[in-house]
């Protein structure tokens, strides 16, 4: 596909040539970036399952599967509503989301490719070249992720509405397209505005992190939403909220050029925004974004290998995390555990990309569950009788899976090698080091989360529930500590995230996994089958667990050497 | 005879920060220049001045008579540059790598093909060639990235710190091929902190310190007034001559 696609573009040469670039050079950078497009793992799609393969060949085939699949699930809205302003609006929502952030995130690679300043820079290349090279990559990655994308809906409405239909749902994705590039132009401007160029990647890793959570929340959530508004109102025009959303306005557009009289005024004018705005947005990036934007990718090579003075992030000494570290472990050795998983897992990259979000898909799982359902109430009413129901037990064992992640995750890192260190330490029993690592995720991570969760179940269900609460804690921190005694006979930050997981581990997954649901479950029998005595009998659980918690933490801080041998041999 | 490299009064800073203070230097073919001095001193940002990394900076620069800033493109064909920080698109194969950097240079795909198989093969990758670079060690990576540099046979050979992770046979042979390289009229600038490399390999050495040259000549010449070794001669220039001292200091931590 790659041969093609760069015979399309160098059919341009003589173009190209006139504009004082150099065809050869031109075809030589762009051949090379698409291959090694080709060999990177993807960024968004990719990021949580792990590599099958260690050869990575064809990434950039499946980044085009996974937007025409995308694509066709955008679909589901024509069949939501029959109105198509209200249809357009919600596809080109989904449309434009997914788009930014799976430009955003590959952009970093794109763009910020420091390497190309020690390889093509020294090299004899003019700037335009290397100008027409980025402009023209950055191009060909925007079509192999819009043409895809909106293939299945442009099927569609042609299918509906006819030629004249199509087509300007062909315009109206290019003005989304270009929606997009400016808001994502814009984001990174101002990041680097307000930021140094050593933080940037750390901000975008940030950017990453919200974007994924609103995906995951916009896909759970967003048909309920969705279905919920077509129940209420019978068109989005209703909605006054919306009006300042681009995918209103391009649905208007497209509404009003194909039925042009009859319309109400609102609708002339959003139709009007929709044409205007775009290209206008394009011309503030050209005129003033992009100049100041390549100056300071300019920068950002010669800043990065410290020629230029630059200011190295200074740590406070004697951090508040040492009087946490001090409080809440036990010797020496599990202090260390304690505070090495405390630090890395605030500035891995890597593991705040997969873990704070899962903290977050713990309330969007909760509120899937509250409100789905195929009945037609509405999600106020299903609100307003939460209290009356024994959800809170739903929330408390769903927040387990934040603590499982944070936990799964603390062994991997890019650094591993790094770990060579514990290994040539006299540390007399790793369990110590684990016990103690454990302890920061749980009191840095979870705790704090906790209390959150907390506050929301005693705002919609009062005081009640203070005993589950109190189980349930209790629960996930032996949860916690079983799954580490036994996935976590590693330490902390010291396996290389590409290994694959053998079916044994796989398993072994899922019973920790099932743990929380039965106890969970068990719990929730308790609170609806016996209400007279459930309190009491909360409160004897809460002492069992206690205790059970204590000895699966008395067990694995003990771990030794041995134990970690054999467990890394089956990693 | 016009020198290779002629640096005429160059100031650089960054900032307030001054990098560069007043540098001159004039140098001929066949010269190897040892280019040293402390972290900091300056080195690498005179090596990319040199080579169109950075380009704005005080002064003039001339190469083989030509002005960097007029003729940055000739200039660069003419200059083979091996960086120190092993940047290299390592997701592709030795050959491919080299393809693509022939063909920034015009190189036909033949001549390409036939210069790395030589040369890869001389520091022992023959077998890897068709292996993506990922998996390599640094010394590996370190030799694909010297051969791409000498690929499209420069006139100007700036290297900074090419010996980094090489093995032992390796260094021989990449001693070997400077000297040869010199002997046919190349010329060399060579930047190191391996003190006992640059004293055998250079015919000239030059050390810098806070921007400004502090010593130049060949090495015999700059034993008459300092120290025995280039160590030392090194040790007095920069205004280290209490070392022991500071190790003293670095061992004694122990006792407080």
């Amino acid at each position: 596909m790659n041969k093609l696609i760069l015979r399309l573009v160098m059919a341009f040469k003589g173009l190209y040539r006139g504009m004082g670039v150099d065809a050869g050079q031109l075809e030589a950078i762009l051949q090379v970036k698409l291959t090694m497009d080709d060999r990177r793992p993807r960024n968004v799609f990719g990021r949580n399952q792990p590599q099958r393969k260690k050869v990575i060949r064809n990434a950039t085939l499946g980044t085009v599967i996974t937007s025409l699949v995308l694509g066709c699930v955008y679909l589901y809205f024509f069949f939501l509503s029959q109105d198509y302003l209200t249809a357009f609006t919600l596809y080109f929502l989904m449309f434009m989301v997914m788009l930014s952030i799976t430009l955003i995130s590959d952009f970093t690679d794109v763009l910020i490719d420091v390497k190309d300043n020690y390889i093509i820079l020294p090299r004899p290349v003019n700037a335009r070249t290397i100008l027409m090279a980025r402009l023209l990559h950055i191009l060909i990655h925007l079509c192999r992720i819009v043409v895809p994308m909106m293939l299945p809906g442009l099927v569609y409405v042609s299918i509906q509405t006819g030629v004249p239909g199509a087509l300007l749902f062909c315009l109206d994705v290019a003005l989304a397209t270009l929606v997009c590039i400016f808001a994502i132009n814009a984001v990174y401007l101002v990041i680097l505005r307000v930021t140094t160029v050593e933080r940037f990647k750390d901000i975008i890793g940030v950017v990453q992190i919200l974007f994924s959570i609103l995906v995951f929340a916009t896909y759970y959530l967003g048909p309920r939403l969705a279905a919920n508004l077509v129940l209420a109102k019978s068109s989005i025009i209703g909605h006054p909220w919306f009006y300042p959303a681009p995918p209103l306005w391009l649905a208007a557009l497209w509404e009003v050029l194909r039925h042009p009289a009859g319309q109400i005024p609102l609708l002339y004018m959003l139709a009007a925004a929709g044409a205007i705005l775009p290209p206008l947005c394009i011309w503030v990036v050209i005129r003033f974004l992009a100049p100041s934007f390549d100056r300071k990718l300019g920068g950002l090579g010669s800043g990065g290998s410290g020629a230029a003075p630059s200011k190295g992030r200074s740590v406070r000494r004697g951090a508040s995390y040492r009087s946490v570290s001090h409080w809440v472990t036990r010797g020496n050795t599990e202090s260390t555990g304690f505070d090495i998983a405390w630090l890395l897992s605030g500035r891995s990259r890597d593991f705040k990309l997969k873990v704070y979000p899962s903290f977050a898909y713990v309330l969007v799982y909760f509120f899937y569950y509250v409100f789905i359902g195929k009945d037609k109430v509405s999600i106020a009413d299903k609100w307003n009788h939460l209290n009356e129901t024994h959800m809170y037990i739903l929330l408390i064992y769903f927040s387990s899976f934040a603590m499982i992640s944070a936990i799964s995750n603390l062994v991997y890192s890019d650094k591993y090698k790094a770990s060579w260190v514990y290994y040539v330490s006299p540390v007399k029993v790793p369990g110590e080091i684990l016990v103690g690592a454990v302890k920061a995720m749980l009191v840095k991570y979870f705790i704090p989360f906790y209390a959150m969760v907390s506050i929301l179940a005693f705002y919609i269900w009062g005081i009640g529930v203070l005993p589950d609460l109190v189980l349930g804690l209790v629960n996930v921190t032996w949860f916690g500590l079983l799954m580490g005694f036994m996935r976590l006979k590693k330490f902390p930050f010291s396996a290389t995230p590409n290994i694959q997981a053998g079916s044994g581990r796989f398993i072994q997954g899922l019973l920790i996994i099932a743990v929380p649901g039965l106890v969970g479950f068990g719990h929730y029998l308790i609170r609806s089958t016996l209400p007279s005595i459930s309190t009491w009998l909360i409160w004897l659980f809460t002492v069992l667990s206690v205790i059970l918690a204590w000895l699966i933490y008395g067990r694995y801080r003990e771990v030794s050497w041995a134990e970690l041998e054999k467990a890394s041999a089956e990693f | 005879m016009t020198p290779t490299v002629s640096i005429q009064h160059l100031f650089k800073s960054y900032g307030d920060k001054a990098v560069l203070n007043d540098i001159s230097l004039d140098v001929f073919p066949g010269q190897i220049i040892g280019y040293i001095g402390p972290n900091g001193a300056g080195k690498s940002t005179t090596v990319k001045i040199l080579t169109g990394l950075i380009p704005d900076f005080e002064g003039s620069v001339t190469i083989n008579g030509l002005d960097l800033r007029e003729h940055p493109l000739e200039i660069k064909r003419m200059i083979g540059y091996i960086p120190e920080n092993a940047e290299i698109y390592d997701v592709l194969t030795p050959m491919e790598y080299l393809q693509f950097i022939g063909r920034l240079y015009d190189l036909s795909a033949d001549t390409v093909r036939e210069r790395a198989e030589q040369m890869l093969a001389a520091f022992g990758l023959k077998d890897v060639l068709d292996q993506r670079m990922d998996t390599f060690s640094k010394g590996m990576k370190q030799k694909v990235l010297i051969t791409s540099g000498l690929l499209h046979n420069p006139s100007l050979i700036v290297l900074d710190e090419p010996l980094s992770g090489l093995d032992a046979n390796a260094v021989i042979v990449m001693k070997e091929i400077m000297s040869r390289l010199a002997r046919e009229g190349k010329t060399l600038f060579y930047c190191s902190h391996m003190m006992d490399v640059v004293e055998k390999v250079s015919d000239r050495i030059m050390l810098i310190n806070r921007g400004r040259i502090i010593a130049d000549g060949a090495f015999e010449e700059l034993r008459k007034n300092s120290g025995d070794s280039l160590e030392k001669i090194f040790a007095q220039l920069t205004g280290e001559t209490n070392l022991e001292g500071e190790a003293d200091k670095f061992v004694n931590a122990f006792e407080s």
